[in-house]
C-alpha cells in the first residue's frame, strides 16, 4: 500500500498549518459477487477498490479529504490543503510511528478466492431449486453470494500505527409466492466474518425452504388489523426494534450534539427492569465484529443498558472529544470515502429466563411479529417505524392466523419502558446499517420479547 | 475549484479496449467516472467538518464467448488492465442471462444539454462557509423554540463520465451541482420535533436564503403539538414531497426487466387502464423542471422524452438494450448503472406525475374530514416492491371542513400502490422533484387518495 515514510510525510503535511490531531486511513478491498434469478446466473462482478482518507482535527472541528491515488505528491498536497483549511492557531506534535501492530479480525480457513466461481454459481442454483420445489405457488426465486477481503492501515499523529485484515462472506436466498395478483416474499441473508467455511457450515436446505415457507405463509395471510395491541416480537431480526428505536439514539453522533432523547441520562432508568442491552464488536467471527475500529481503537464489549439503567454510549474519537468520555472503539466507516463516526457493531438485548412459549401463552389477545423487516428512526425525537415480514394473530394465548402488511411504530424511549417480558432464546441476525459514515455490516439480535402496548399499522382499519 | 484532466484516463481506456480486442473479446466497453466533491458542515457557529475528495474508477464489460463479463477497478495501472480483462473473461463464463447483452453503436445524434456551470466551479471554500454560517444564525434567531440546527451542510459535486466502446462509441458528460441541507430541532413543553429544508441547484444566485430558513423552521415548528388520530379510513392528501417518496419506492415496477422476470404486476398491461384518468406520468431525459438532464444513458443510447401513463392508460415502460431486444423493440435510453461498481440496470431519467391545473387549496376545500400527509418514513422497509403493499409511518395535519388544521403524528398509512394509482381522485398543480440519485430523478404534485386506512389510537 503506502510506505511508512510516505505515511509519516502525509501526517506531517496534515499538521503543517494547523490542527491538533492527524490520521491516515489506507484501504485496499477486493470484492466478488454473484447473483441468480430463477436459477440463472444474471450478475457476476469483481472489483478492486483502493483509497486513502486523511483527517485533521482541531478540538471538535475536523477536515476529511480522500482520494484513490497512490501518488505521494497528490496525497501530501491534499493533507496540506486540509491543514490549511482548518484555520486553527494550535499545531499538534507528531509522535514517531514505531513498528506496525498487525491485527486480524478474520483469519479465514478457506479464502473466498480459493474456490472457483463456478462452484459458487452451483450453490446459488441449488438454493433456487430447493426454494422453488417447496410449493407450486413459488413463482420466482433468487439467490446471491458476496465476499469482501479488506486490508486497512491506520496511522495517526499520536504514534498509532496498526493494520487489520477483514474477510466477510454473505449468502442470500429469496422466494416469491404468487396467488392471482398477490405476491409475497420470504428471504434469508446470513453472513459472517469468515471465509468460505461459512458457506460450508450454513444450512442451505433450511434457509431456502424457510424463505419459501415464509412467502407461501404470507400469501395466505389476512390483512393485519390496525390499532394498539400487546406485541410479541420474535428473536434474531426482531432486534431491529432495539437497533432502530434505541441503538441509534445511543450513538455519540447524536448524543454528542445533544440531539438524542438519551443525552445526559447515564445512570438513569430508561428501560424496564428486564432489559439489558449490549453492543459487542468482540464476538469472534460475527458479522459486525472487528479487532480494531476504523480509527485504530481496540473495541470493548459495551453494556449499554443494565437492568433498565443506562450505562454507556457508543463513542468514537470525535464523540469522545465532544462528550469528554473515552472512545468505546465504535468509530466505523463504510470505506475510505467516509469520515468515521460512532456506529453499532453487534447490538442485542441480552437473554432473560422465560421460554417464548410461556410469553405467548400469557398473551390473551395480541400480535406475534415472528420475523421483522427493516425500519428507521429519528434519533432526536425517538420516533421509529419498522415493517413486519411475518406476523400472526395471538388469540387466547395461541398463535393463530398469519397477518400481512403490518408496521410497528412508536417512540424509542417509550417502548423501552413497556417491554414487559424477555425470553431465553437470544439469537443474532446479520444486516447492513446505514448512517452518516455509510453502510456498515451490523448484527442485531434479541430473545423473544413482549411490548405491553404498541401501535400496529395495518391495512384493515 | 478544480481542474479535472481526463486525458490520461482516455488514454488508459483506449489501451484497455485495444488490449481486450487482442485478447479475443468480440465486444468491449469501458465506463469511466470521476467525481470531485466538497462538503462543509456547520455546528454551533463554526465549521465542524470539511470534506473534499477526488475519486475515479472504471468498469470494463466485454463479450469473449456468448456472454458479457464485468469487472471494475479504482486503480489505473497496467496491472489493473490485466485484472479487468482476466476477471471479465472469467466472469463471462459463469453468466447465463436469458437474453445476451450487447454494446451500443454510436447514435447519429444526441440531445444537447448543459448541466455544467463554470461560475459554480470557481467558487471557493469561503463562499460556501459564509452561506451556511448565515443560515445557522438566521435559523436560531427565527423562533425561541428552535433549539438546534443539528445537521447543516453545503455540498458541491462535479461529476464526469466517459463511455467508450469497441464499436467507436465515445460519449462524454460533465455536470456540477450544489446542495444545501438544514435539519432543525425544536422543543416545546418537553416535546421534540425535527424538520428540514433542502435546496439543490446550479445557480446560487437563485438561492433565496430567507425562504429556505422559513421552510426549514416551519417544517419543524408546525409539527409541535402533534397528536395521533383515531384509527379509521380518511381522505388523504399526500403533499408533493410525500407523493414523490411513494412514487420513488415503486418506480421499479415500470422497468421492463422487472416485468419480464415477474417482479412487477404490469405484465401485459400496455394499452390497458392501470390508473385513474387524472393520472399522466412521463419520463423525460431532457427536463427543464427538474435538476438534471441526461443526453445518453450508461450504454451510450440517447435518452428520450416519453409518456408512461396517459390519462390512466399504460403507454410504455422503461427499457435498456437487453430488455428491449428480448421484446423486439428499441431501448428507451433507460439503461443506467449506479456507478462503475454496478452492473447495468434500468432506471428512469426524470420520472414524474404531470401536475394538474387547479390549485391545491381549492381542491382541499371539498374534503370534510381528512389528513394532509407531509412526510412518509421507513420507505426502504415498509414497502413491498413486488406486491405493491405499503404500511408507513407518517406525519402531517388534520384536514377539517376543507382547511388544513392541527398537526398529526404517530400514525401509519397502509395500502397498495397499484390500487392507489387506480384511486387517485385528483392531482395538485405544484410539481416537486427530489434531488437526482443514481436511480433517477422522481417528481410529483400532491395526490388525493380517498378513504385510506390510517392507524393511530384505539
Amino acid at each position: 500500500m503506502l510506505s511508512e515514510l510516505t505515511i509519516q510525510r502525509i501526517l506531517s503535511a496534515a499538521l503543517q498549518f494547523s490542527g491538533d490531531f492527524a490520521e491516515v486511513y489506507i484501504e485496499s478491498t477486493k470484492s466478488n459477487s454473484l447473483s441468480a434469478i430463477n436459477r440463472r446466473i444474471e450478475n457476476v462482478s469483481s472489483g478492486i477498490d483502493f483509497g486513502v482518507g486523511i483527517r485533521v482535527m482541531d478540538g471538535v472541528r475536523s477536515v476529511y479529504v480522500y482520494a484513490n491515488s497512490t501518488d505521494e505528491t497528490v496525497l501530501i498536497q491534499m493533507a496540506k490543503d486540509a491543514s490549511a483549511s482548518l484555520q486553527a492557531s494550535a499545531r499538534g506534535t507528531i509522535l514517531p510511528l514505531g513498528s506496525i501492530k498487525r491485527y486480524a479480525t478474520s483469519a479465514p480457513i478457506i479464502l473466498p478466492e480459493s474456490r472457483p466461481d463456478a462452484l459458487k454459481a452451483d450453490l446459488l442454483r441449488q438454493a433456487c431449486d430447493i426454494a422453488s420445489q417447496y410449493d407450486k405457488r413459488i413463482t420466482q426465486t433468487g439467490a446471491g453470494y458476496s465476499d469482501l477481503m479488506r486490508d486497512i492501515i491506520i496511522a495517526n499523529s499520536e504514534g498509532l500505527y496498526v493494520s487489520d485484515h477483514r474477510v466477510r462472506t454473505r449468502f442470500s436466498v429469496e422466494a416469491v409466492a404468487t396467488n392471482g395478483n398477490e405476491k409475497q416474499t420470504g428471504r434469508h441473508s446470513p453472513g459472517a466474518g469468515k471465509g468460505l467455511e461459512f458457506i460450508d457450515e450454513m444450512d442451505l436446505n433450511f434457509l431456502a425452504t424457510d424463505a419459501a415457507r415464509m412467502a407461501v405463509t404470507m400469501i395466505e395471510a389476512k390483512p393485519c388489523p390496525s390499532g394498539r395491541y400487546p406485541v410479541v416480537i420474535g428473536n434474531a431480526f426482531g432486534g431491529v426494534i432495539f437497533h432502530e428505536a434505541c441503538g441509534h439514539a445511543l450513538e455519540a453522533t447524536s448524543v454528542g450534539i445533544d440531539a438524542s432523547v438519551f443525552a445526559g441520562k447515564i445512570g438513569c432508568k430508561i428501560a424496564s427492569d428486564c432489559v439489558t442491552a449490549v453492543d459487542d464488536p468482540t464476538i469472534v467471527h460475527e458479522w459486525g465484529s472487528y479487532a480494531i475500529d476504523d480509527e485504530g481503537v481496540e473495541p470493548i464489549s459495551n453494556t449499554l443498558i443494565e437492568n433498565g439503567l443506562l450505562k454507556s454510549y457508543m463513542i468514537d474519537r470525535l464523540g469522545s472529544r465532544r462528550m469528554k468520555m473515552p472512545s468505546t472503539g465504535s468509530g466505523r466507516r463504510q470505506n475510505y470515502r467516509y469520515c468515521p463516526t460512532s456506529r453499532m457493531s453487534n447490538t442485542f438485548i441480552a437473554a432473560g429466563k422465560e421460554t417464548p412459549e410461556q410469553i405467548i401463552s400469557d398473551t390473551e389477545h395480541g400480535i406475534y411479529a415472528s420475523s421483522m423487516g427493516g425500519g428507521s428512526v429519528d434519533p432526536a425525537t425517538g420516533e421509529f417505524n419498522f415493517s413486519v415480514n411475518e406476523a400472526y394473530l395471538i388469540q387466547d394465548g395461541k398463535v393463530t392466523v398469519p397477518l400481512r402488511g403490518a408496521t410497528l411504530i412508536g417512540k424509542g424511549n417509550e417502548v423501552l419502558m413497556t417491554i414487559d417480558r424477555v425470553g431465553n432464546d437470544l439469537k443474532l441476525a446479520q444486516g447492513v446499517c446505514g448512517s452518516i459514515s455509510g453502510h456498515v455490516p451490523a448484527s442485531i439480535g434479541q430473545p423473544t420479547i413482549r411490548v405491553s402496548q404498541m401501535t400496529v399499522g395495518g391495512v384493515d382499519a | 475549484m478544480t481542474e479535472i484532466d481526463n486525458n490520461k484516463h482516455v488514454e488508459f481506456i483506449q489501451r484497455l479496449i485495444n488490449k481486450s480486442i487482442d485478447m479475443g473479446f468480440k465486444e468491449s466497453e469501458a465506463y469511466f467516472e470521476e467525481d470531485y466533491s466538497v462538503g462543509i458542515q456547520v455546528l454551533h457557529g463554526e465549521v465542524s467538518s470539511y470534506e473534499s475528495s477526488q475519486v475515479n474508477g472504471v468498469s470494463f464489460r466485454g463479450k469473449i464467448d456468448a456472454h458479457m463479463g464485468y469487472a471494475h477497478s479504482e486503480s489505473f495501472t497496467d496491472d489493473a488492465i490485466d485484472f479487468l480483462l482476466e476477471k471479465a473473461s472469467a466472469n463471462s463464463k459463469i453468466l447465463e442471462p436469458e437474453q445476451p447483452e450487447r454494446i451500443a453503436a454510436p447514435a447519429h445524434e444526441y440531445p444537447e444539454i448543459n448541466d455544467y456551470n463554470e461560475v459554480l466551479s470557481e467558487l471557493n471554500y469561503h463562499d460556501f462557509e459564509s452561506i451556511v454560517l448565515n443560515i445557522e444564525k438566521s435559523l436560531l434567531a427565527f423562533d425561541a423554540r428552535i433549539k438546534g440546527v443539528d445537521h447543516l451542510s453545503i455540498g458541491y459535486g462535479d461529476s464526469s463520465c466517459i463511455i467508450m466502446n469497441s464499436k467507436g462509441l465515445n460519449c462524454r458528460n460533465r455536470s456540477n451541482m450544489v446542495s444545501i441541507y438544514a435539519g432543525v430541532r425544536a422543543v416545546n413543553q418537553e416535546v421534540t420535533k425535527t424538520g428540514f429544508a433542502l435546496w439543490v441547484g446550479r445557480d446560487l444566485g437563485k438561492f433565496d436564503q430567507n425562504a429556505f430558513v422559513a421552510e426549514a423552521a416551519n417544517d419543524c415548528l408546525s409539527k409541535l403539538g402533534a397528536v395521533s388520530v383515531r384509527s379509521g379510513k380518511y381522505d388523504v392528501v399526500l403533499a408533493p414531497r410525500a407523493a414523490t417518496d411513494l412514487l420513488s419506492a415503486f418506480v421499479g415496477i415500470f422497468s421492463a426487466d422487472a416485468i419480464q422476470k415477474g417482479f412487477s404486476l404490469l405484465d401485459g398491461k400496455i394499452g390497458k387502464r392501470i390508473a385513474s384518468d387524472v393520472v399522466t406520468i412521463v419520463d423525460e431525459g431532457i427536463c427543464s423542471q427538474s435538476y438534471i438532464s441526461n443526453s445518453f444513458d450508461s450504454e451510450g443510447v440517447p435518452t428520450q422524452n416519453k409518456t408512461i401513463i396517459r390519462n390512466g392508460v399504460l403507454e410504455s415502460v422503461l427499457h435498456n438494450m437487453q430488455s428491449a431486444e428480448k421484446e423486439g423493440v428499441q431501448s428507451t435510453g433507460n439503461g443506467f448503472r449506479g456507478g462503475y461498481k454496478s452492473s447495468l440496470s434500468i432506471w428512469p431519467t426524470n420520472f414524474f406525475v404531470r401536475p394538474g391545473s387547479i390549485a391545491d387549496d381549492s381542491l382541499i376545500q371539498s374534503i370534510e374530514n381528512g389528513i394532509y400527509i407531509t412526510d412518509l418514513s421507513g420507505l426502504h422497509a415498509g414497502t413491498n416492491a413486488i406486491s405493491g403493499d405499503f404500511s408507513l409511518l407518517c406525519e402531517g395535519f388534520r384536514i377539517e371542513s376543507g382547511k388544513i388544521n392541527s398537526p398529526v403524528d404517530q400514525i401509519t398509512i397502509a395500502g397498495n400502490f397499484y390500487s392507489v394509482l387506480e384511486n387517485i381522485a385528483w392531482v395538485g398543480n405544484q410539481l416537486h422533484f427530489d434531488p437526482p440519485s443514481s436511480s433517477g430523478s422522481i417528481g410529483s404534485p400532491s395526490l388525493m387518495l380517498p378513504q385510506m386506512p390510517i392507524a393511530g389510537e384505539g
